[in-house]
């Protein structure tokens, strides 16, 4: 890709960029939220097209119109937000938008071929399962697999272990690996700097719609990249104070739940969470995590079990109860439950807090306060938004989960339940979410942190709970806590 | 995607819906029916530039208007409480029903409840006719929120049910006995009846649907009930997360809509009718779907859609009598509008572009 300009109203998202991918690399594309990389693969993938540049696919010049011309060429991708039809099974997903077979599907044969691609990458799903039924590192599976089906021979993944728990981190790396040692080009969009130093063979960063540098791993290191992405030397500590709970605040007794597919999601939970404590909860992702935020924060039933809150019975509350009782939640899925698309910035930054004053007089809204309210926190947590009437389906991943954030953060609360506070975010912005959490923990609000980034869970954690098949198999004190012990007892075994 | 002599038609999802769209569409889609329609026209021989005339007439005259606006009354009801419904993510086809109904509650209370003070009459019937229409509304309701039943067909079906009472009704218990001839009540006394303007056959009910219409409209917009709907509509996922009753949510939004087209339908029985017959159902339940897309679902632009299509449909009727243009096409009118809206809501989301492809 050559000298490739693409800007939208009020920005250059690809300044005069230049990229290069060979067959047989994995090329990571190295940046900041915003500095370019997903526009750019989208130019790729005939998602947008350039305002002018060029493409040079396999030594002829490309004109890629639309994905339908890009995969006629051989080129994949698979998005961050994964895009399958939930209600399908897997095979249909994988074979939908496909030209062959004209009428009859020939689906035995589909199954056994998904069945192949999967034991050769590693990569194994149930051809016959429906989306719904998968959890986001099956579902990603899916999506890669839908691209191996089509025999692409470049691959593009954007921030794909965004999603996705260590070990299923590693299993993603050996299938790209092997991709690329098959003479496939992979390029791999990530902020995180360990993954790119630990999978590429060239490294490209990105800043603010420049290629800055293209590096080997072998020619640099962590601190150097960061250096490059941000324009800054970047700090990898965190100040905290020593840890020193107080009351318990919340509690639940053998919790048990049903999940989306109706089979026990927590079986017999038994938690505290005192004030001033932040309490990381790892754990592969499905393991029960999100339903035990979910009971926490009122959405899911128990069948059976108790939950207290400050000492009282809190079990058949809803979910408006937890809400008033202090609780804020940043939940995993961001558009579908903690925003709403085709509201404003500053009425999704009220959303849970609409019926309380300022905000609210008598029966109506006061909208004056509201916008102040939107003004001040947009400029507090560095929201990147034209103004505060915005939809917010027009802002980026990243600025939504700050706008959720400082939304749930601003509340004053007195437990964070914080799913992935900081997937999806850059360097800078996670840091500043690391220190509003401690912040919190200082002011004496729990936290519960619900991560599969065992770093941010050992760093931030003052205990760490294990979940594993809907149980706790282990709660350990952040400096008993070792990565290796951790990852084990995330494996499911109980050694430790 | 296929290119057609080496050009491809692409589309991109916009950003920002331009505000000029907002208007242009439903607009356009207006001035499209009226080009097809002309077609329509020239190919049974009418002249459409006459016809055109004849029915802008009506939007000029004072008799035009006045009876443009009192058919328009209880379209303007059923579509101000469909774009409420609508909102909630309810998807209530089931207004004729509600309306249908509401004029059954408000008849009951004028000739069959004994003994109401003279000048209660006719505010009793206008709750009957709102309590009965919601009530009618609130079965599918219920079971939405409850079982998860689909209410495009729960709703729809509730609409013969409805009409098939309204058979019931007229041909037995509550039939004229003066008249047994023919399936209807009695005429309603002079206190049952909406008042007129004088000199006019305008009664007060459109003014009534416009102040609702901007009542509604603040609503929506600036209150926290009006806030929880437009939540509710949007994701229900994110409703319980904001702390937001679901059930309480989309009960209300079919209160009011199933409430309104009930008012509707007491507004004709009390109004222009004056009796209750199975022939008052003439589809306003339908063409209220139709004004409230038009209008964006958005309850002030109502106002100005529902004088469009009444003023249409006295219009075509005037046709009828002078140029024998047949009934059928006032309906053909208002299919037209309503897919050219829905193609219009297509080019609001997406930009389209003609690109060059590479040419042989």
């Amino acid at each position: 890709m050559r000298r490739i300009i693409k800007s939208f109203p009020g920005v250059v998202a690809n300044d005069n960029l230049d990229f290069q991918l060979l067959p047989g690399e994995v090329h990571a594309l190295l940046g900041e939220n915003g500095a370019g990389k997903t526009t750019l693969m989208n130019i790729l993938y005939g998602l947008y097209r350039p305002d002018s540049g060029q493409i040079i696919v396999k030594g002829r010049e490309a004109k890629i119109n639309s994905p339908r011309d890009a995969m006629q060429l051989g080129i994949g991708m698979v998005h961050q937000h994964l895009k399958l039809v939930s209600t399908h099974s897997v095979a249909e997903n994988i074979i939908l938008g496909l030209n062959e077979p004209r009428f009859f599907l020939k689906m035995d044969e589909v199954h056994d071929r998904i069945h192949e691609l999967g034991e050769r990458y590693g990569l194994p799903v149930n051809p016959q399962q429906k989306i719904w039924q998968l959890s986001m590192g099956e579902r990603q599976r899916v999506e890669i697999l839908k691209i191996l089906f089509r025999e692409s021979d470049i691959l593009v993944l954007d921030e794909p272990t965004a999603l996705l728990a260590p070990p299923e981190i590693g299993e993603l790396f050996a299938a790209l690996r092997r991709m690329a040692s098959e003479g496939r080009g992979v390029v791999f969009i990530s902020h995180k700097l360990n993954e790119v130093l630990e999978v590429s063979d060239r490294i490209t960063v990105l800043r603010r719609g420049r290629a800055v540098d293209t590096r080997r791993p072998s020619e640099t290191n962590t601190a150097e990249l960061a250096n490059l992405m941000v324009g800054r030397p970047v700090l990898f500590k965190l100040e905290k104070k020593p840890f020193s709970p107080g009351a318990g605040f919340l509690e639940l007794q053998n919790v048990e739940v049903m999940g989306d597919k109706g089979l026990p999601a927590l079986k017999g939970i038994s938690l505290e969470i005192r004030a001033g404590e932040i309490l990381g909860l790892a754990g592969v992702a499905g393991n029960g995590q999100r339903e035990l935020a979910e009971v926490i924060t009122g959405l899911r039933r128990l069948t059976k079990g108790k939950i207290y809150v400050n000492g009282l019975d809190f079990t058949s509350s809803s979910p408006l109860d937890f809400l008033s009782a202090g609780i804020s939640y940043v939940p995993e899925d961001r558009q579908g439950v903690g925003s709403v698309a085709s509201m404003t910035v500053a009425e999704n930054l009220v959303l849970r807090e609409y019926r309380n004053g300022p905000f609210a007089r008598n029966i109506w809204l006061d909208f004056k306060a509201i916008d102040e309210h939107a003004s001040q926190l947009v400029s507090e947590f560095s929201i990147m938004t034209p103004d505060t009437r915005n939809p917010v389906q027009n802002l980026s991943g990243g600025n939504l989960q700050k706008l959720i954030l400082a939304r749930e953060l601003s509340r004053k609360p007195k437990l964070i339940v914080a799913e992935h506070p900081t997937r999806g975010l850059d360097v800078g912005a996670t840091e500043y979410v690391h220190q509003r959490l401690i912040q919190a923990r200082e002011q004496g609000s729990a936290v519960l942190l619900i991560s599969e980034d065992l770093d941010e869970i050992l760093t931030l954690g003052d205990n760490v709970a294990v979940i594993y098949e809907g149980k706790l198999v282990g709660l350990l004190s952040a400096q008993q806590a070792s990565i290796e012990v951790v990852g084990m007892m995330m494996a499911g075994s109980s050694g430790g | 995607m296929t290119s057609v002599l080496g050009y491809t038609v692409r589309w991109e999802r916009r950003l920002h819906a331009p505000l000029g769209l907002r208007f242009g569409v439903p607009v356009l889609s207006v001035g499209l029916a009226f080009v097809v329609g002309a077609a329509v026209l020239a190919a049974n021989r009418v002249d459409p530039l006459r016809a055109y005339s004849q029915i802008s007439m009506v939007f000029l005259t004072l008799s035009g208007i006045s009876q443009a606006l009192s058919i328009g009354a209880p379209v303007l009801l059923i579509a101000v409480g469909l774009a409420i419904g609508f909102r909630t993510g309810f998807w209530n086809i089931g207004a004729e029903g509600q309306y249908l109904m509401g004029a059954v509650g408000a008849t009951w209370i004028a000739l069959f409840v004994p003994d109401i003070p003279p000048t209660l009459v006719v505010p009793l019937m206008a709750m009957g006719g709102f309590v009965s229409g919601a009530a009618w509304a609130s079965g599918p309701a219920l079971l939405k929120a409850r079982l998860g039943v689909n209410e495009v067909l729960t709703t729809l079906m509730t609409v013969y049910i409805a009409l098939q009472l309204v058979f019931y009704l007229t041909l037995g218990p509550w039939r004229d006995p003066l008249v047994p001839a023919f399936a209807g009540t009695a005429p309603f006394p002079a206190y049952a009846r909406l008042p007129r303007i004088p000199g006019t056959s305008i009664d007060p009910s459109i003014t009534i649907g416009i102040l609702i219409a901007i009542v509604l409209y603040q609503l929506m917009q600036r209150s926290r009930v009006g806030f929880e709907i437009r939540v509710v509509g949007e994701s229900t996922s994110a409703a319980r997360y904001a702390g937001i009753r679901y059930l309480r949510t989309i009960l209300l939004g079919m209160i009011i809509s199933g409430g309104l087209a009930g008012l509707a339908g007491m507004v004709v029985v009390s109004g222009s009718a004056g009796y209750l017959r199975a022939e008052i159902a003439v589809g306003y339940g339908f063409t209220g779907i139709i004004v409230a897309w038009l209008a964006g679902l958005n309850t002030l632009a109502v106002i100005p859609a529902t004088v469009l299509f009444s003023g249409l449909k006295v219009g075509a009727d005037v046709l009828q009598t002078t140029s024998g243009v047949p009934e059928a096409f006032t309906v053909l009118f208002q299919a037209m509008i309503f897919i050219f809206v829905i193609v219009g809501e297509l080019f609001r989301l997406y930009r389209f572009r003609i690109i060059r492809t590479l040419s042989a």
